[in-house]
């Protein structure tokens, strides 16, 4: 016999001090913050405290984006797609939703961020990503 | 940096749980408002919820005997944090009782929900019935909870 369970466990992630000022940019002014090393000069996004590639705590945060390139994409059936975005100006991607339709979606091509109308800090303050027009990878 | 935001997540889990043959014959009579358990036999345990092998000897576990719906309060407490409930997945509104509880006819103990919730009107050793479901659906939440007799 098998039986079927579920059950959904709500709760509240504390976004830190760099995740706090990340989130308070995409709510407040729909910008998109990154953070450079003072030490190893990588910029991640979203914004942290510390540098995860050189354990550097010395990092300011710095504007990136909006505009990105796509790295990767893939498709979870009845949820979406998903990317990672190169944004510019930082390192690493970032994992966001894609609003394109999938013909437009190779990897290389130029994205740029919707971001919802009403933001409440939160990631999902951005709607997803949408492949600018014109745009060929 | 002075806001300090939290982030309101909700984490969905589905699972599939595989019974296992004692716990679908149990489950099976819970549907006709039979409680079963199984007796061991090298020590005589009668375990219940069932299980497949006994936990003193190893021995496979084959006897069914029957257990009643009433039974004596091993220990009890009363939650003040209304935690997941996990037979519905939702939190259960606090404060509410919930007891170990020896059925008579079984050797151990099942922990469930009381219908008592003042700490002064708890003791151990006090007689409980089960409140049954109205449409069982030969699950362990058939039973609601149970009652103090007094």
């Amino acid at each position: 016999m098998i039986r079927e369970g579920g059950m959904s466990i709500p709760f509240r992630f504390a976004a830190g001090e760099a995740g706090s000022a990340f989130l308070a940019a995409l709510r407040d002014d729909r910008r998109i913050l990154g953070a450079r090393c003072r030490g190893c000069g990588r910029v991640v996004v979203p914004a942290r405290a510390f540098c995860g590639r050189c354990g550097g705590a010395d990092l300011a945060f710095e504007d990136v984006g909006p505009e990105g390139t796509l790295i990767a994409w893939t498709q979870r059936p009845g949820h979406g797609v998903f990317g990672l975005i190169r944004l510019d100006g930082g390192d690493g991607a970032l994992l966001h939703r894609l609003l394109s339709p999938l013909p437009a979606l190779v990897a290389g091509v130029r994205l740029r961020p919707r971001f919802a109308a009403e933001r409440r800090g939160d990631i999902r303050d951005i709607e997803g990503f949408e492949v600018v027009n014109g745009s060929d990878a | 940096m002075s806001e300090h935001l939290t982030v309101p997540i909700e984490m969905a889990l589905t699972w599939r749980y595989a019974s296992g043959s004692a716990m679908e014959r149990f489950a099976a009579g819970l549907r006709e408002r039979r409680i079963a358990a199984l007796r061991c036999d090298g020590c005589g345990r009668r375990y219940l919820p069932p299980r497949p092998l006994c936990g003193n000897c190893r021995l496979p576990l084959a006897e069914w005997v029957p257990v009643a719906d009433e039974g004596a309060l091993e220990a009890w407490t009363v939650m003040h944090l209304p935690i997941l409930d996990g037979r519905t997945g939702e939190p259960r509104e606090a404060p509410y009782g919930m007891g170990l509880i020896r059925l008579d006819g079984a050797d151990t103990t099942v922990n469930h929900y009381l219908d008592e919730r003042d700490p002064e009107r708890l003791a151990i050793g006090m007689r409980v019935r089960a409140v049954w479901r109205g449409d069982l659906r030969g699950a362990m939440d058939d039973i609601l909870h149970f009652e103090v007799l007094r």
